[in-house]
């Protein structure tokens, strides 16, 4: 039994260090991982094709998170070139193994292949009105002007210390819906918080707390409230909260997932 | 005392196992996206119908130059060559050689050439190469 113990502790202190600096990979992507990643962008762009939007909210299934009854990870701004007709996204994204995060633009097939958890995409198509406010915002300096670098995955959404993709985009929402321009992040905040909006809540025991502490540089608690950390609930920004609060507030937006099968 | 052990190394156990997981199983996938641009292949000779017509190359010849690797590949069935310019990046964990067998696999947007079970290039087509873009986002005034 001692064996036992003596084997469960050198495991406890030896194996968070086998996931440091293993966040995410810098290795060639599989070549299954590629077709299927390349054969869902194509499939949203046809779908995307056969709308008249110029802008979409969509998100993708990054990881499993299944256990907080959650679907979809990360989200991001696709919107339809005006010249070319090709659809780009701007989205936000943590470095690799890092704390701190950058504004991407990309392409489509670069959005599925990052070795998804399962290949799907969730849209959301707004209203003509609220994607005409929204291509205002992209255009503006406001997505850099709402940008935070410190990133959190767990980020707490009323507090500008840290801030995750979903974040960002719900805080451009917000500068949108608000048409509010040189709006701050704790002004779009505000904004969001009077206006209804309903963050998710994750659970995380103390112990997976401890070891994200220790060990992951882009998980971060000390923005969140001591009751949060005391009772282990904590609200993040997911992209369910968010299509949900965009849903309430315009309810003319339409909603469709497309899956490989 | 004996119970009391066991049910102490079983929690240790799954603190081990519980306490990374949250990391990945929280909010993950927004980490820093493979750019799938950079590493895409660039014919500099020869023709795709080569990647079209036949589902096994074979490496001629590989050449090193700088971030690049520029490989040839010959079909399997018959003498045509393709000269690709691939991502040093991407190929050298593929270990390629003189000899190595590529298969080729043609879909909507491109051919994913294939060493063994990496792939050590996607070759686009005009669709695909409208679905791929990665850049910073530059500040607007």
């Amino acid at each position: 039994m001692r064996r036992i113990l003596v084997g469960a502790l050198l495991l406890l202190l030896l194996t968070p260090f086998a996931y440091a600096g293993q966040t995410c990979s810098t290795r060639a992507p599989a070549p299954e991982s590629v077709r299927k990643g390349l054969a869902l962008a194509f499939k949203t762009r046809n779908a995307l094709g056969k709308t008249d939007a110029r802008l979409v909210l969509i998100g993708r299934v990054g990881a499993d998170l299944s256990a907080q009854g959650l679907r979809y990870s990360h989200m991001g701004f696709a919107w339809r070139g005006t010249l070319d007709g090709r659809w780009q996204i701007m989205h936000l994204l943590n470095h690799c193994g890092r704390a701190d995060s950058d504004l991407f633009d990309e392409g489509l097939g670069n959005f599925f292949l990052d070795d998804p958890f399962a290949y799907e995409s969730i849209v959301e198509v707004p209203s003509p009105g609220l994607q005409e406010k929204l291509l205002h915002v992209l255009a503006s300096p406001e997505p850099d002007l709402l940008h935070t670098a410190s990133y959190s995955m767990i980020a707490y959404p009323y507090s500008a210390r840290y801030q995750n993709s979903n974040q960002w985009v719900l805080e451009l929402i917000a500068a949108g819906i608000a048409n509010a321009r040189g709006m701050s992040r704790t002004d779009a905040q505000r904004w969001l918080r009077d206006s209804g909006y309903v963050p998710s809540r994750v659970r995380i025991s103390p112990m997976q707390r401890l070891g994200a502490t220790l060990f992951r540089a882009n998980v971060r608690f000390d923005d969140h409230i001591p009751e949060e950390l005391a009772s282990g609930r904590y609200q993040i920004v997911s992209v369910e909260s968010v299509i949900d609060f965009v849903s309430r507030l315009d309810p003319a937006t339409r909603r469709f997932v497309i899956t490989l099968d | 005392m004996r119970g009391k052990s066991v049910a102490m190394a079983v929690g240790l156990m799954w603190c081990v196992l519980a306490g990374p997981a949250i990391a990945d199983n929280t909010t993950g996938g927004s980490q820093g996206s493979t750019d799938f641009s950079a590493a895409s292949a660039r014919i500099v000779n020869g023709s795709s119908e080569v990647l079209a017509g036949s589902g096994n190359l074979v490496v001629s010849s590989v050449e090193i130059a700088g971030d690049s690797v520029v490989v040839v590949l010959r079909s399997a069935s018959d003498a045509a060559q393709v000269t690709l310019n691939l991502s040093s990046e991407v190929v050298g964990g593929a270990s390629l050689a003189v000899g190595t067998l590529i298969q080729t696999v043609a879909d909507s947007t491109g051919y994913l050439l294939t060493a063994g079970s990496a792939a050590i290039a996607y070759v686009p087509n005009e669709v695909g190469r409208s679905l791929l873009y990665h850049a910073r986002h530059k500040e607007r005034d």
